[in-house]
C-alpha cells in the first residue's frame, strides 16, 4: 500500500486528491481508496497539474536550456508552486470489512489519505463490474479510456486470472450491446 | 419414476416466445449454433415443470441492428471472441412438446402434452439418453426400438400397442427408405405378437430377400422368423428364380371376382363409371358368384340381347367385356374351381401367423395388384366382421389384431376411390373389427383427406413436393414448424415420426438393418435355424 496524497475536494460522485509529489498521480483507471476508517474506493478518471494559485499562470522558462530536466533544476521553486491532482469516480466503499461495489452513503472526508489498493481489493471489484456501467454513462470524453485502462490495470494486478481480460471484455460488450462502434474502440484499447 | 435428469452443458436460456410460436432461446457464449441441429431434442427446466421440446428453428441475432452494416474488425481474434455470444449471438426456437406431469387416470408421472411454456430464463439443455427413455419408453417396457434421435445413440422406441390400434402410414419419396422402415415396423409388430401382418408385397421385398439402396441383399421376414411367416406367391417362377419356394401359390376363380373389384379397377382399366356400374347389374342378373364366368363366356350375338334384357347401353356392355378380357389373361385367374387362397390366408392369420403375399412379375401391373389386394381384403373384411360380431357373444372368438400393409396406397385410397374400395372402409372404421392398415406411399397428397386424417401414426421420410408435405402434416399441431424439419431430412435413414405411437413428433435415424448384428437383434435367429432343421427332417428324415 502506497500513500498517494490527500482528498482536497469531495462529493457523492467524485473526489479530488492532491498528490504529495509533483507528477506522482497514479495511472488512469487505477483503483485507489480514501479514508482510514470509512474507506471509499474510486477509479482515477482524470489527472491534472497546474499552479497552486489559479490567478498565476505558468510561464515558459526553458528557452536557453538544453533539457527539460534543467528547467526544474534551475527553478527549484516550481515543485512548490505547482501541484498535481487527480480525480476519482467513486465506485464503492468498505462496510464492516466487506467491500460494496456501489456508492457510499457519504463521500470521503477532506484530507483523507488516499492510498493504492492491494490485490484482494482489486479482486472484489473485478468480481462484480457493475460500476463499469456508471463510468460508461459519464459525460466525459475519456470515459471509454478509463474503462479500458481499468481492465488493463486489473489484469496487471491479478495475473492469476487468465480469463479476466475476456470476461471483462464480454461484460463491456453486454453493456454496450447496441453500440458496436464504441465497443470496438474500447476493445482495441484493452487488447 | 419419470423425471428428466438433465446433465451436461446447457445450450442457453429462454428469453422470449409463446405457445403458438415456440420459445426463443439465447445461446450461451460457449454454445455454437453449429452444434445445434434442427429437429434435435432438448429439455427445459422451468420453474415448476420440466419441458421436453424440439428445436424447430436456428437463427443468428445481434443486439446492435447496425452491426450487419458497420461490420467490426472480425479479423481480430480477441474482438471476435468477445463479440460472439454477447453482441452477436445464436438463438434457437424450441417447440415445447411435453411436460412431465401426473396422469389423472393412473396417478403416475408421465409425459403430457405441453399446455404452457417455460418461464423466462429457464435453462435449456440437450436431451440425454435418460430423457429419451423417460419420454419414449424403452425396450424393457415393451417399446420397439425404431432408431435413434439425431446426434444421439439413445434407443427411441415406438409403442407397438398404440401402433396396431389404428391405421398407420409410411410416406416418403422414392429411395428414402420407406421399405426399410416398413420392414422394421413389421418386425416390431411381429416381435411383439400384438397383431398379425398381411403384407401385399408388390415388389417382393418383405418375404424373402430384398435389396438395399447400395444393392446389398437384405433378409426378408421369412428368413428372420421362419415358420411364423408364410410367404404366398402370385408368381411361382419368380420365387424359384430367387431361390425359395413359397408356402402357397395363390390363384383365384371367376367366382372370387365381385363387382366392387371392377369398380376399383375403373381407372386402371380405363372405364367410365357407367361401364363399371354394369358389373352390378350383371351380378344381379347372373348371381354374385357366377356373373363373371357367365359374362366372359357369353357370345357376341347374345351380347345385344343381354343389353336389352338388362336395359343397359350395348356399347358400354361390350367395352366392359373387352376390359374384363384383360383380367382373364392373368395366369392367377382360373376358370376352374381353385383352392380358396383367401380362406387359407385367413386361417393362417387367425393362427397368429404372418402372411406375405408376393406379386412376382405382377407387381409391375397395377391392375393385378389392385385386383388381388381387393379380393383378399374384401374376404378378410367379411370374415373379421363375422368373427368380431361372434366375439360379442363369446370373447374367446375375438379375432387377433390384423395389420394389412399396402404399397402404392394412393391407388386404393384416392379421393375418387376411397369411398368405394374396401381399403377406404378399413381405414375409416375397421379399427372396430381389429383390422388396421399400414399404408406405404410416395404420393400422400393423392390419398383422400378423410383417410389421411384417420391415420394414427405417420412416419414421413423426405418429401419434396409441397402438396405431399401439406397432406402428411395436415391436422398436426405445429405443422408449420414441422414442415421445416421434414423438408430438411436427409435422403436416407431419417424420418419424422408423429402420431399415437409416440408422445411427440420426433426425427429418428432409423436403426441399422442388413448387418448380421442387426439380424440377431431383430429376428429370432435361433428359432429360424431350428425351423430349418425341422424342415430338413421333414424332407429327408431324421439325421
Amino acid at each position: 500500500m502506497q500513500r498517494l496524497g490527500e482528498v482536497v475536494e469531495s462529493n457523492t460522485n467524485e473526489f479530488v486528491t492532491q498528490c504529495y509529489e509533483l507528477y506522482d498521480s497514479p495511472a488512469l483507471g487505477t483503483l485507489v481508496k480514501a479514508g482510514e476508517i470509512e474507506t471509499v474506493y474510486g477509479i482515477v478518471i482524470y489527472s491534472s497539474t497546474s499552479g497552486l494559485d489559479p490567478s498565476r499562470r505558468s510561464v515558459a522558462r526553458g528557452q536557453n536550456l538544453e533539457t527539460e530536466r534543467q528547467v526544474y533544476e534551475r527553478n527549484p521553486q516550481l515543485s512548490r508552486l505547482l501541484s498535481t491532482e487527480f480525480s476519482c469516480i467513486t465506485v464503492g466503499y468498505e462496510d464492516s470489512s466487506e467491500v460494496m461495489t456501489y456508492l457510499p452513503p457519504t463521500p470521503p472526508k477532506l484530507h483523507s489519505f488516499v492510498n493504492s489498493c492491494d490485490q484482494e481489493e482489486v479482486r472484489s471489484f473485478v468480481d462484480s463490474m457493475g460500476f463499469m456501467n456508471s463510468i460508461l454513462r459519464l459525460n466525459y470524453p475519456q470515459c471509454d479510456d478509463v474503462v479500458a485502462a481499468f481492465v488493463r490495470f486489473a489484469c496487471a494486478a491479478l495475473p492469476d486470472l487468465v480469463e479476466l481480460k475476456l470476461q471483462a471484455a464480454r461484460q463491456i460488450a453486454n453493456l454496450l450491446g447496441n453500440d458496436t462502434r464504441r465497443l470496438e474502440g474500447i476493445l482495441r484499447r484493452i487488447r | 419414476m419419470i423425471g428428466l435428469g438433465g446433465s451436461g452443458g446447457s445450450y442457453g436460456v429462454v428469453v422470449a416466445g409463446s405457445l403458438s410460436e415456440g420459445v426463443k432461446v439465447r445461446l450461451d457464449p460457449r454454445s455454437s449454433v453449429e452444434d445445434v441441429k434442427v429437429g434435435s431434442n432438448v429439455v427445459i427446466q422451468g420453474r415448476n415443470n420440466r419441458f421436453f421440446g424440439v428445436v424447430t428453428d436456428i437463427g443468428l441475432g445481434s443486439s446492435d441492428p447496425s452491426m450487419q452494416f458497420n461490420l467490426p474488425d472480425v479479423s481480430d481474434s480477441f474482438l471476435r471472441e468477445t463479440l460472439l455470444g454477447t453482441s452477436a449471438y445464436g438463438s434457437i426456437t424450441v417447440e415445447p412438446m411435453l411436460t412431465i406431469g401426473i396422469d389423472q387416470n393412473t396417478g403416475k408421472q408421465k409425459p403430457l402434452p405441453a399446455k404452457t411454456v417455460p418461464s423466462h430464463f429457464s435453462i435449456v439443455s440437450p436431451a440425454t439418453e435418460d430423457d429419451i427413455h423417460n419420454v419414449f419408453g424403452s425396450e424393457s417396457e415393451g417399446g420397439f426400438w425404431i432408431g435413434s434421435p439425431l446426434d444421439m445413440e439413445a434407443k427411441l422406441c415406438l409403442n407397438i400397442d398404440e401402433l396396431v390400434k389404428r391405421s398407420n402410414g409410411v410416406f416418403g419419396k422414392s429411395g428414402t427408405g420407406k421399405t426399410f422402415l416398413t420392414r422394421l415396423l413389421l418386425i416390431g409388430i411381429l416381435q411383439s405378437g400384438k397383431a398379425s401382418n398381411l403384407i401385399f408385397d408388390m415388389h417382393n421385398e418383405y418375404g424373402w430377400e430384398g435389396t438395399s439402396e447400395s444393392n446389398h441383399s437384405v433378409k426378408g421376414l421369412k428368413q428372420l422368423f421362419g415358420s411364423k411367416v408364410s410367404v404366398f406367391s402370385m408368381d411361382k417362377e419368380s420365387a424359384s428364380r430367387r431361390g425359395f419356394s413359397p408356402d402357397h401359390v395363390v390363384e383365384f376363380g371367376h367366382s372370387d371376382i365381385a363387382p366392387e373389384d371392377i369398380q376399383l379397377l375403373r381407372e386402371t382399366l380405363d372405364m367410365s363409371s357407367v361401364t363399371s356400374d354394369i358389373a352390378y347389374s350383371l351380378a344381379a342378373q347372373f348371381g354374385q358368384n357366377n356373373w363373371f364366368s357367365e359374362f366372359v363366356n357369353i357370345s357376341a350375338d347374345s351380347m345385344n340381347a343381354l343389353a336389352g334384357t338388362m336395359n343397359v347401353n350395348g356399347s358400354a356392355l361390350a367395352t366392359l367385356r373387352r376390359r374384363l378380357d384383360r383380367l382373364m389373361r392373368f395366369e392367377f385367374v382360373s376358370k376352374e374351381k381353385v383352392e380358396d387362397s383367401a380362406g387359407m390366408i385367413i386361417d393362417r392369420l387367425n393362427a397368429g401367423q404372418h402372411v406375405v403375399l408376393e406379386f412376382g412379375k405382377h407387381g409391375n401391373n397395377p391392375t393385378a395388384y389392385m385386383l388381388v389386394a381387393n379380393i383378399l381384403t374384401r374376404r378378410i373384411y367379411d370374415e373379421y366382421q363375422r368373427q368380431k360380431e361372434a366375439s360379442l357373444g363369446d370373447k374367446i372368438k375375438e379375432p387377433p389384431n390384423l395389420v394389412i400393409t399396402i404399397e402404392e396406397a394412393h391407388r386404393f385410397l384416392s379421393t375418387s376411390m376411397a369411398d368405394q374400395t374396401i381399403f377406404g372402409t378399413i381405414a375409416r372404421e375397421m379399427r372396430k373389427y381389429n383390422v388396421t392398415l399400414l399404408i406405404v406411399d410416395q404420393r400422400p397428397s393423392d390419398i383422400d383427406d378423410e383417410i389421411m386424417s384417420q391415420i394414427g401414426t405417420k412416419i414421413a421420410c423426405l418429401l419434396d413436393s409441397g402438396r405431399d408435405v401439406d397432406s402428411v402434416l395436415s391436422g398436426v399441431s405445429g405443422s408449420r414448424k414441422l414442415r421445416g424439419v421434414l423438408s430438411r431430412l436427409e435422403t436416407r435413414q431419417q424420418a419424422l415420426i408423429f402420431g399415437h405411437a409416440i408422445p411427440m413428433p420426433v426425427v429418428v435415424r432409423t436403426r441399422d438393418y442388413g448387418s448380421s448384428k442387426s439380424y440377431a437383434a431383430l429376428g429370432n435367429l435361433s428359432q429360424g435355424i431350428g425351423d430349418l432343421k425341422k424342415n430338413m427332417e421333414d424332407l429327408f428324415g431324421p439325421s
